[in-house]
């Protein structure tokens, strides 16, 4: 018994693993640093909570696996997916400010137009605010 | 188990070269700060499948630490990105 859970919390490992090998390739193969934001998904939102599930229930099939250890796992379980969300959105917004041009195979572009456009450079934003208020 | 375990470390590292590869190729700084959040996150991966093979009591402090405060990195990394601005 303590054998097949021990088994089934490895082979999450490695399927936590594989969602990471699908945000590298992902991650590589888009065209723009939006894209990628989106592309680090898989990996932070379901690679990482299943590493530490399948590391859970390995540890619990060895016997070793504390109440404190559980806890901690299920409190990194829940943070990773809090985090990863609110990372995403911040870096996600960052990098849509930052970059020049989107990836020409992109579908659509609500922010297009708005002040938080592609293009908007900040520098050059800072700049403009400063001769406004020096005048 | 063994197996399984070794084969998820092997994965994960090709995972963190792909990833350094497109640090290195990538023109835009938006791309670096972005794939150098996956570099953190492969390696919390990488540390969880290799301390499974040994033995380390710290494996979960480890893990819930840097899962909690890998938020700040990104956010440091964002701000720069604006440079400051929000």
């Amino acid at each position: 018994m303590s054998g097949a859970v021990e088994v089934l919390g490895a082979a999450l490992v490695l399927l936590g693993s594989l969602f990471f090998l699908l945000s590298a390739v992902g991650v590589l193969r888009s065209g723009d640093a939006v894209s990628r934001v989106n592309n680090l998904s898989p990996a932070m939102g379901v690679g990482l909570p299943l590493i530490i599930l399948g590391a859970a229930l390995v540890r619990a099939a060895d016997g070793d696996l504390t109440v404190g250890d559980a806890l901690m796992a299920l409190v990194a379980i829940g943070g990773s997916l809090v985090v990863s969300s609110v990372a995403s959105n911040l870096l996600g917004r960052a990098a849509y400010r930052a970059q020049d041009a989107l990836d020409p195979r992109t579908l659509g572009d609500a922010l297009a137009g708005t002040q938080d456009g592609p293009g908007s450079d900040p520098a050059a934003d800072r700049g403009r605010a400063d001769e406004g208020r020096a005048e | 188990m063994t197996a399984l375990l070794t084969a998820a470390v092997v994965v994960l590292v090709v995972a963190t070269l792909m990833a350094a590869y497109q640090v290195a190729r990538s023109r835009d700084d938006a791309s670096r700060a972005v794939v150098g959040d996956l570099l953190f996150f492969c390696g919390i991966g990488i540390f969880v499948a290799s301390g499974l093979l040994r033995t380390t009591a710290v494996l979960f402090d480890v893990v819930l630490l840097a899962t909690l405060s890998g938020v700040l990195a990104t956010a440091a990394l964002a701000r720069m990105l604006t440079r400051g601005r929000r």
